[in-house]
């Protein structure tokens, strides 16, 4: 009995340090790969909306920085997103192109829609910047050539 | 003595590995439902399959980025991420059910095609090369872009392996 005691002491403070450490490292790893995950898959949809900023007609373009604002949107749900201002300003700086798209497009209203909506996504972070700096930038992105390469 | 003290080490050693994984698994899952948690309805379900596509699909991008700058690297080893990033994104492209996202998987493909073409013209295997710059033509070309053009697109990958593989830094031209 008392071996078999001296056994089960073995074999439990074992496990208990090992759940203890499991817990901890299991922690840390999962929240990095997390994380990691965050980070590709933000910059992957990211630069190949921007390439196709850059590279594609009007139409395309207008639709993979929708479709990028859309995923940035639903990133910013993800509990490994917390925090990461980088989703906030990629979302603004989209917003700008978008905004100088319809510019360029004549579609003046859309584009001030567009630049709001850029201008809250910079307020979240806690930068005001204000619409004449803002319609600004549009002005300087719809002058920009096109296509510009390198995109990146 | 000694056997009796071995004999509790190794016992000891067993419940800690047994706990070790225990505690990792409980502790990942525990984390991977938090991460999800949110997303469990169809409209989430869609978007985790697209952003998990897109992790997968750019950790590769980089990393055959890198093996592309990598004058030590030859051929085989260039071709063996580039494949892999086609094998998953013509695997997964069907999860994947926004159409601009999609289009945003085909740029990803005709990038990587024209990463092959460029291998194989290192190589010294033309015809492969040809094969796959046509292939990134078409699928560019569908995809909205103004210039397809085999010089402008061999140009364009040369920038983006250069800012890829961090031979440059980030956002500088």
């Amino acid at each position: 009995m008392r071996t078999l005691k001296f056994y089960s002491t073995a074999v439990v403070s074992g496990l208990v340090i090992g759940i203890l450490g499991g817990w901890h490292f299991g922690g840390v790893i999962t929240k990095g790969r997390l994380i990691w995950e965050e980070m590709f898959a933000s910059a992957g949809h990211g630069q190949l909306a921007l390439v196709q900023y850059d590279q594609a007609d009007r139409e395309h373009a207008r639709q993979a920085l929708s479709c990028d604002i859309d995923f940035l949107k639903s990133m910013t749900k993800l509990p490994s997103a917390q925090g990461d201002q980088a989703l906030l300003i990629d979302m603004g700086r989209n917003y700008l192109k978008l905004a100088a798209i319809e510019d360029l497009a004549g579609n003046g209203a859309l584009s001030h829609q567009y630049v709001l909506s850029a201008q809250e996504s910079f307020r979240k972070i806690g930068r005001d910047i204000p619409e004449e700096k803002l319609n600004k930038e549009v002005t300087r992105i719809a002058a920009l050539p096109q296509p510009m390469s390198p995109p990146l | 003595m000694f056997k009796r003290v071995s004999f509790f080490g190794l016992l000891f050693l067993v419940g800690a590995g047994l706990g070790l994984f225990a505690g990792w698994e409980l502790s990942s899952s525990r984390l991977m439902v938090i991460e999800r948690r949110p997303f469990d309805n169809p409209d989430g379900r869609d978007f985790l399959k697209t952003y998990d596509l897109f992790a997968r699909l750019w950790s590769l991008h980089v990393g055959s980025a890198m093996r592309l700058r990598d004058p030590k690297e030859g051929p085989a080893r260039r071709r063996e991420y580039l494949n892999l990033l086609l094998e998953i994104a013509q695997k997964d492209k069907g999860q994947v059910k926004d159409q601009a996202a999609l289009t945003l998987v085909d740029v990803e493909t005709g990038i990587t095609d024209v990463r092959l073409a460029m291998v194989e013209e290192a190589a010294g295997n033309l015809p492969a090369s040809q094969t796959w710059m046509q292939k990134a033509q078409a699928t560019l070309k569908q995809a909205g872009w103004k210039d397809y053009s085999e010089a402008h697109l061999k140009k364009l990958v040369q920038e983006m392996n250069k800012q890829d593989a961090c031979d440059r830094p980030c956002g500088k031209q």
